[in-house]
């Protein structure tokens, strides 16, 4: 009993410890938050002075003028996160000679020192903390150290050494989808591709190279750079990836062929029809009813009587829109006059005034 | 004879103490577990921008399934507030489960809405559908509402799957108001599949009592100023800030709340849709789901975000709260018995081995455990075979552990989200943390003890769940 005593007494005096700690943080953060205010006014002012800090015509690269306590005040941790979070977003914000006044301010506060060494730490969230300064500040010189955790294990510090890449090379920084060996998630696919949409795409070259990698992921993202690019070029090679081994890669290489398609993209699709798998044969007829341009629709009823609902369903749909005609052949096809179809023909009528 | 009593005693004593340790220690593992996974997760949330999401064509499909039953008073703020939602690939639909009062009509009414031709592919088998209708206007082109025979809400749920045309949906109380970011959320964790299937996402459901609504969106977050709902704000922080966010890192959860959840479409039919034969519907789904992809031998994952996503009201009165948990005491148990294949089963790896062996002894066996115990104790202490001191010591040692549980959860949530903010309020929080077990805790245990009795009895009711509705910010004079 005695050790139930001393427990009993252990996590009551922890409890009351624990309330002491949280009453003094939530008094520090009462006095923080007062701080944040001065701070905050402090580096707007700063940030707006250097956008637009002119040189002059010395000849000689001028200094941004800082104050000595704004320096003094970047050795707080709390301060220095505060400046950073806040000149990346303004970097982000601007470009041209306003953008490269940040960069110069940037330098000047010796940043990029700090940067490089937290880029050394042992903890991944202060490398990606790291590159990510490194690369939205464009500090191209550094190129080659981010360059190496493009293809790290930890996926945060390889996503954001692969947007710093794009960052300071722009599409040319892509080369890391030569070498990467790790999957690249929906989720990377997506940041990538909008930070591509904000550099130049003119000299966008290697997507053949990419759709035939041998990294699944990659192929699947050169199907999305494919399409948003509208990279007719490459329809070959596109339809090439319906023969790949993943049904993952075949699915986006539909998707793709939707936007990116000639005169026979249709009969291609259907020819794969037989051996693919459910989803992936979903995927074909509602390719098949944005493409249209169906030479053949009578081979598309043989797929009426196939499988479930949902893939008479859209069947029935790559019919209606798959030719001028498409309607009329369906409803004269006895079929029409029974359930589903006659449940998926209204509403297939209305989505056509649509 | 007496050694064979005081053996008896001692066994039963040591037996109940050697009970509450594991217990205890379980809390202790899952309080650790969990400071790394939301410090892991923080980190990692900022440097994530949602704003990509929202706009991207890439983003998945997913349709919010909200079911309704006479819920008229709200429905038209309820449903503009998932209008509002920040999503561009998001369908709404909203499941009227054949409410009597007037929801229909005035959704018709306010949004316009037509019956529309559409095709219902049944792929799991409900109650028949009255029609489907559509609105004319463009700006609530996102919005379904389906009309439907009552056949409870596991039904309406799957009936929003059938009619849903995207792959991803969210399933959530109607009532329930969604922060403007939570599907961008929810859906973030189903992209960063890489070798595990993520199949569902869970969200934490946080307690909106006394907070300020308007329009169907959460303006001010305030502490409720009833007991009742204020000991389920400490007991929501509890559960899922500690709890779930470690069951999470386990990759062992077994229920995500029946008020808000994200699940992969694809998963969900191919295990047959919501059980509605049971009131636990929400956690049987997911053991189901998590069963299949086992035997399936694919890898999978249920996540779980510790962002408050989802606001909704709690019980405020004995009577509604009495019947809530007896409903989720009856769901846990009927859940345990539909998979009681399970059980220490290899064959299911840590969800067989640890996760529902964790629910059938912690969770379901619990209140048992601690109502029989106290009441054996009480009879022991007055025969005089145990002394009251050792009652009473026993009693405070899990009165003082509670209590620095309860604490530890209140510490997190400061040091993550802190919604309550002032000092007032977390003093409030913390006497609350003090008072639970001594008001609270004996009747959660008795109500649970009650759906005991009810399951045996084979009452199978939801049982009413009236609500006092939001409070409105006053109009400034």
């Amino acid at each position: 009993m005695i050790y139930l005593r001393v427990l009993l007494l252990f996590f009551f005096a922890l409890a009351i410890c624990l309330i002491i700690f949280l009453s003094f943080y939530l008094f520090i953060r009462k006095i923080w938050r007062r701080e944040y205010g001065k701070w905050d006014r402090m580096i707007d002012m700063l940030l707006r002075k250097a956008i637009f800090f002119h040189e002059g015509n010395t000849g000689h690269p001028a200094l941004i003028p800082v104050t000595q306590r704004f320096q003094a005040n970047l050795k707080n941790r709390r301060f220095y996160n505060r400046f950073i979070k806040k000149i990346i977003a303004a970097k982000r914000n601007v470009s041209g000679q306003y953008g490269d006044n940040l960069r110069h301010l940037y330098i000047q506060l010796g940043l990029d020192k700090k940067a490089l060494r937290l880029l050394r730490s042992h903890k991944w969230h202060l490398k990606a903390y790291a590159i990510q300064q490194l690369g939205t500040m464009g500090l191209k010189e550094h190129l080659p150290r981010i360059y190496r955790y493009t293809n790290r294990k930890n996926a945060l510090v390889r996503i954001e050494a692969q947007i710093a890449i794009l960052n300071l090379l722009g599409v040319e920084g892509l080369r890391f989808l030569d070498v990467t060996s790790y999957q690249i998630t929906d989720w990377q696919q997506i940041k990538l591709l909008k930070e591509l949409s904000t550099v130049p795409q003119a000299e966008l070259t290697g997507i053949d190279k990419w759709l035939s990698s041998g990294n699944s992921s990659v192929i699947i993202f050169a199907l999305k750079l494919a399409r948003n690019y509208r990279r007719y070029e490459l329809y070959e090679n596109i339809v090439s990836c319906l023969d790949h081994s993943e049904p993952n890669v075949r699915k986006q290489a539909i998707s793709t062929l939707t936007d990116i398609y000639v005169e026979n993209t249709s009969e291609v699709l259907l020819a794969r029809f037989d051996g693919e798998t459910y989803e992936n044969q979903i995927a074909i007829m509602d390719a098949i009813a944005v493409i249209g341009d169906v030479q053949n629709v009578s081979a598309l009823f043989s797929y009426l009587d196939a499988g479930k609902a949902q893939m008479k369903f859209a069947v029935a749909r790559a019919i209606v829109n798959g030719s001028a005609t498409g309607l009329e052949c369906l409803m004269s096809d006895p079929r029409s006059k029974t359930y589903p179809l006659t449940d998926m023909i209204p509403q297939l009528k209305n989505e056509m005034k649509w | 004879m007496v050694s064979w009593q005081s053996f008896l005693i001692d066994f039963f004593t040591y037996g109940l103490l050697t009970y509450s340790v594991l217990l205890l220690s379980c809390y202790f593992f899952f309080a650790t577990l969990s400071i790394g996974e939301i410090r892991n997760y923080l980190r990692k949330n900022s440097y994530t921008d949602y704003g990509l999401l929202a706009g991207s064509t890439q983003a998945p499909s997913v349709s919010i399934l909200a079911p309704a039953y006479n819920e008229g008073a709200n429905i038209i703020e309820n449903v503009r507030s998932l209008l509002s939602i920040n999503y561009t690939n998001l369908e709404v639909i909203i499941i009227n489960d054949g409410s009597k009062d007037d929801s229909l009509s005035k959704l018709i009414e306010v949004y316009d809405l037509y019956k529309a031709d559409f095709f219902v592919n049944s792929q799991i088998e409900t109650k028949e559908v009255n029609g489907v209708y559509r609105s004319r206007k463009e700006v609530y082109k996102k919005l379904i509402v389906v009309d439907k025979q009552n056949g409870g809400k596991a039904d309406a749920l799957n009936v929003g799957i059938n009619v849903s045309s995207n792959s991803y949906i969210v399933c959530i109380d109607v009532d329930c108001i969604l922060e403007q970011d939570a599907i961008l959320k929810l859906a973030k964790p189903f992209l960063e599949n890489t070798k595990k299937r993520v199949i569902a996402t869970g969200g934490v459901v946080r307690i909106a009592n006394s907070c300020i609504v308007e329009s169907g969106r959460l303006l001010k977050v305030q502490l409720p100023r009833q007991f009742l709902p204020r000991v389920q704000t400490l007991e929501y922080i509890r559960a899922f800030l500690l709890g779930r966010m470690a069951w999470g890192r386990l990759n062992g959860l077994l229920l995500i709340s029946g008020a808000f959840g994200a699940f992969d479409k694809e998963i969900v039919i191919k295990c047959g849709g919501y059980n509605h034969k049971t009131v636990g519907e929400d956690m049987e789904l997911v053991v189901r789901m998590r069963r299949y992809m086992q035997e399936k031998g694919i890898a999978h994952k249920v996540s779980f975000i510790p962002d408050p996503l989802c606001w909704t009201e709690a019980p405020s009165t004995f009577k509604i709260l009495g019947r809530q948990r007896n409903r989720w005491t009856r769901g846990t148990i009927e859940t345990l018995k539909l998979h009681k294949v399970m059980f220490l089963n290899p064959k299911y790896g840590f969800l067989g081995m640890i996760s529902y062996p964790y629910w059938f002894f912690f969770e379901f066996l619990a209140p048992l455990v601690e109502f029989f115990g106290i009441i054996a104790f009480i009879v022991f202490a007055c025969l005089g075979v145990i002394q009251w001191s050792f009652f009473f010591s026993l009693l405070l040692f899990i009165f003082s552990f509670g209590f620095l549980y309860s604490v530890f959860a209140i510490l997190m949530e400061v040091l993550t989200y802190n919604q309550y903010k002032t000092n007032k309020n977390l003093m409030a929080l913390i006497l609350t943390a003090f008072l639970e077990p001594l008001i609270f805790h004996p009747f959660i245990v008795w109500s649970a003890v009650k759906g005991n009795i009810d399951l045996l009895r084979k009452k199978n009711s939801w049982g009413e769940m009236t609500r006092q509705g939001f409070t409105k910010e006053k109009v400034q004079q």
